[in-house]
């Protein structure tokens, strides 16, 4: 009886984890992640030029000071909200007009019910990570990367929270090869820019500040290669259930 | 020392019936974590047979725990089902008694 009613709320725990797991399968949303990344990315190049190298952009911007600079967040903000609405729309019409044959189709919620602990995972992974680089960075390079290391760490604590509770195993290994990569080509790819002279190209950082830029071009790449991964999962299943009927 | 209690298992009587069957609590565990779902989706996740699972869906229906919206989508009839709002509570409360149950018996 009590192991019953034990496997009973488990077996519908899993069930319900697997109905919100089915939103990262098909690899779609992992697209637009990447696109968003490339977003984030190219914001990143001209957005810290002005914020680290402000007399650098002396000659176009003579008055812009730091704080006005900031309000380049904002546009930030706009931008990936137009985009992620629009793709939001993309995406049901894909998932149901075309994969629906494959996988059937469910409509998630826009805030879905992901469990708790992957919050707390996150949290915990998050600032303990950016506390380790910070220190890792000024330790080795001068400054604190402060732009780059939050881009650095996040998407791993978000993929390994959701790889974990989801058992997205594809979610893992991103996570991993995502934070190592991001994290050598951010201590071995990136120069110290001469100030006076400003950036040759957003490699040349400065070290307090430095990029979102090359961190956030490596998950671009990770999250584009899963995603074509999960439709080709999804087309692989899709086979399997052919060829088997 | 306390003489052991016996734990008040009365409430097992009182645990919702139109749930209390694995088919049905599958569905619902299913539609709990989507806003809705297909035929298809419904019956790659729980791992029913298709009459299985039309025929608790329709009991579900029957007791207000779900709707059930059929449609044409790319010419071919498509079937959608969405949890209602009595059927979320029904389901939450369904599986917060179970574990009480499992704690009661269990001593904790």
């Amino acid at each position: 009886m009590i192991s019953e009613n034990h496997n009973t709320v488990a077996a519908l725990d899993q069930l319900t984890k697997k109905s919100v797991r089915s939103f990262w399968m098909d690899g779609l949303w992992d697209l637009v992640i990447s696109g968003m990344m490339v977003i984030i990315a190219l914001w990143g190049m001209l957005f810290v030029q002005f914020v680290a190298f402000p007399s650098w952009t002396w000659p176009f911007f003579p008055d812009a000071s730091r704080s006005v600079v900031w309000l380049g967040l904002l546009i930030l903000v706009v931008i990936l909200t137009i985009f992620i609405v629009i793709m939001w729309n993309a995406i049901r019409f894909i998932k149901r007009r075309l994969l629906s044959r494959c996988t059937g189709y469910a409509e998630h919620r826009f805030f879905l019910p992901v469990d708790h602990k992957v919050y707390i995972w996150y949290a915990i992974i998050y600032m303990t990570g950016v506390g380790i680089l910070y220190g890792l960075f000024a330790w080795l390079t001068g400054g604190v990367h402060v732009m780059s290391v939050p881009f650095i760490i996040s998407p791993a604590a978000i993929l390994i929270g959701i790889g974990w509770f989801y058992k997205i195993q594809r979610y893992m290994w991103m996570a991993v090869v995502g934070f190592v990569s991001a994290l050598l080509l951010e201590l071995f790819a990136t120069t110290n820019a001469i100030y006076q002279v400003g950036p040759r190209n957003f490699l040349d950082i400065l070290p307090p500040w430095s990029s979102p830029t090359l961190p956030c071009l490596v998950w671009a790449v990770l999250f584009f290669i899963s995603g074509v991964l999960g439709l080709i999962g999804v087309w692989k299943r899709a086979h399997e259930a052919r060829t088997s009927a | 020392m306390k003489p052991e209690q016996a734990p008040d298992l009365s409430q097992l009587v009182e645990v919702d019936r139109t749930i209390h069957e694995p088919a049905r609590a599958a569905i619902l565990a299913v539609l709990y974590g989507v806003e809705s779902a297909d035929f298809k989706f419904l019956l790659e996740t729980t791992q029913l047979t298709k009459g299985n699972l039309s025929v608790h869906a329709r009991k579900l229906q029957a007791a207000n725990y779900l709707t059930i919206e059929k449609s044409y989508l790319n010419n071919y009839p498509h079937t959608r089902y969405r949890m209602t709002k009595l059927g979320k509570s029904a389901f939450r409360a369904y599986v917060e008694k179970i574990k009480w149950l499992s704690k009661a018996v269990d001593g904790g």
